[in-house]
């Protein structure tokens, strides 16, 4: 009886190395694929950090260095040679800025308006905002090329800005969030005598910081990436951003599969990475919020 | 305070308030309350109409026209229709595009499920957290540097994958130089590049599955596989549904990894719709017959999309 109770109720330290063993494992073994796995994701990357240090006969050597014979910076001397690069960046940056800020802006107050206004015809509109979800951008792409031309905005970093400057998406995350927040904070504004905008501005904004910040990175990323939009409306390099930029390095002499394209692929990489680490945890939060909820 | 008031109170405390700070008695509340709405939307619809509803309906329109951009449209009916259900390399795009979206989506999809459910039922979180990060980090890197770092790494003689391939004793792949390998490259980086991001949305809908289901399962003697194929993937199938839509309607409209990387050759191997669709609008300006090509592409993926979602209610379980 002893015995049984012992082994039952109070495992044995030898029992429990034995199950921990086994759990362990267990575990490994359910790990070493998906570690495999990643490494296919990390090796190109580390690839092209090593390529971009190397010389250019290395690359015709066999087998191709893992690790460079010695760190050089020829290839990133070798950008900024053929290319103004500092320039693609600092369109990029100023780009996305505005997209991303203008997004913050707009979608909020979008998002305020469906989720705690009453207006007639707030139903037909929304449904219409939500259906233009589903149509591919490509059937409005030479209507809007001919619009763009219009505003005067060809060949202007405006055409990469202005049609981005709201997105229905975002409004309807924000249009989802709003709904959340209780009846009672608007009323005692109200009551206070508060007025519409200052309810946006001093009650519902305030409270949106997480919405915010998860639309703020999802926009951020797809702007900076942008590629598409470039390709059709700008035309000359000083207006170019470094999606359109890298194109435009490959087509310089000697770049096509060389070192120089591997440090500017490199130099691409560097702040994307950055901005990954820093908020890496709110991406994947809007990544999976938009995954559950976005249409 | 407030919220211990009955909201019947607060309603007259507002219209109190309202009635006695109104900056103008004329305008009734309500009519106040719909110009604030008006006002707060007026950003996202002006930009709906100028940048979506306009341009859709003149796109659709356009693709009744004969039109080079430089001199007047002629209105043609629907010949665009009629020539391109004849174009034999409309047609070649068309099946490229369906290929690629088949096999991209079973790849993104069905790999990102199973890298979900592996790295959820991995029992240390460093490891989880770990891998998580690794899966998704292409997602954040643009196509075209995927597409160009890719170029420079499978090239067939001097690139790096070959050359390690060839230790392991496999021949040299012609990545990108023959046209059933090239399709299978952009195949491949494209779930190398997405992979992550649908592992995100399964792990979403992993998370939200009740420990207790499976607790119960285990009371019950359930073993693993039981567990899985009896909890687990019934469970997941609103998030399988909702990863299969938004991979195919992705995956129809693919462009830029091509474009890049081997701009639709070898041939016509890798050419996609909206690839010939670039071509026709800005390289030979033959505007209607580039907007028909849209409206085509637009009809499929509409159709795709009512398909699934009519069939999702067989298979998908809602909660």
């Amino acid at each position: 009886m002893t015995s049984v109770a012992l082994s039952y109720g109070n495992p044995t330290f030898q029992d429990k190395l034995r199950h921990n063993w086994r759990a362990w494992l267990a575990n490994a073994a359910l790990a070493l694929p998906l570690i495999l796995g990643s490494l296919i994701m990390f090796l190109p990357l580390l690839w092209a950090v090593s390529f971009s240090f190397g010389q250019p006969h290395e690359f015709f050597t066999l087998p191709p260095p893992v690790i460079p014979s010695a760190i050089r910076l020829d290839n990133y001397h070798g950008v900024f040679e053929r290319v103004d690069f500092f320039r693609f960046f600092l369109n990029s940056v100023f780009v996305t800025a505005c997209v991303t800020i203008a997004q913050l802006i707009t979608c909020s107050m979008g998002g305020y308006a469906f989720a705690r206004l009453r207006f007639p015809g707030k139903r037909i509109i929304f449904i219409l905002f939500l259906a233009s979800m589903m149509v591919p951008q490509h059937v409005t792409l030479i209507p809007v090329f001919i619009i763009i031309r219009g505003l005067g905005l060809y060949n202007n970093l405006g055409a990469l800005i202005v049609p981005y400057a709201t997105s229905v998406f975002g409004a309807f995350l924000l249009k989802q969030f709003f709904e959340t927040i209780p009846d009672e904070l608007e009323d005692a504004a109200k009551i206070d005598g508060a007025g519409f905008l200052q309810i946006y501005w001093r009650v519902m904004l305030p409270l949106a910081g997480p919405p915010l910040a998860t639309l703020a990175i999802l926009t951020f990323n797809s702007s900076w990436n942008n590629f598409f939009w470039p390709l059709i409306f700008i035309n000359s390099a000083d207006k170019m951003t470094l999606p359109l930029g890298m194109i435009y390095l490959r087509g310089q002499d000697g770049v096509t599969n060389s070192g120089v394209l591997m440090a500017a692929i490199v130099l691409n990489l560097l702040p994307v990475l950055i901005f990954f680490m820093i908020f890496q945890r709110r991406l994947v939060e809007g990544v999976t919020l938009s995954g559950l909820k976005g249409i | 305070m407030i919220s211990a008031q009955s909201p019947k109170k607060r309603e007259a405390a507002i219209l109190a308030r309202q009635a006695t700070a109104s900056p103008n008695p004329l305008i009734s509340l309500r009519a106040r309350e719909a110009i604030a709405g008006y006002f707060f939307i007026l950003p996202t619809l002006l930009s709906f109409l100028v940048f979506f509803l306009v341009p859709t309906i003149s796109g659709l329109g356009m693709s009744f026209f004969d039109w080079d951009f430089f001199s007047d449209p002629d209105y043609v009916g629907l010949e665009n229709f009629i020539e391109l259900s004849q174009d034999k390399l409309f047609l070649r795009t068309l099946k490229n595009t369906a290929l690629f979206a088949l096999f991209a989506t079973a790849g993104n999809v069905g790999l990102g499920m199973f890298i979900a459910i592996g790295i959820n039922s991995i029992k240390w979180s460093w490891l989880k957290a770990y891998l998580r990060t690794a899966y998704f980090i292409p997602f954040v890197i643009s196509t075209v540097v995927v597409a160009l770092m890719f170029g420079f790494l499978l090239q067939e003689s001097t690139g790096v994958v070959n050359y390690y391939l060839s230790r392991l004793g496999i021949d040299r792949i012609p990545w990108l130089s023959s046209s059933a390998w090239a399709f299978r490259s952009v195949v491949l980086i494209d779930v190398w590049k997405h992979v992550g991001f649908f592992t995100l949305i399964f792990l979403a809908g992993l998370q939200s599955i009740p420990r207790e289901l499976y607790e119960a399962a285990i009371v019950d003697g359930a073993g693993r596989r039981v567990r899985l194929t009896r909890i687990t993937i019934p469970l997941l199938t609103p998030s399988l549904f909702f990863s299969l839509i938004i991979a195919l309607i992705g995956a129809f409209q693919v462009f830029e990894s091509m474009f890049v990387l081997t701009n639709g050759g070898p041939g016509d191997a890798t050419r996609t719709v909206v690839m010939l669709l670039y071509r026709e609008a800005f390289g030979s300006f033959n505007m209607g017959y580039a907007a028909t090509m849209a409206v085509v592409l637009f009809v499929i993926i509409l159709a795709l999309t009512v398909t699934q979602v009519r069939l999702g209610d067989r298979w998908v379980f809602y909660r």
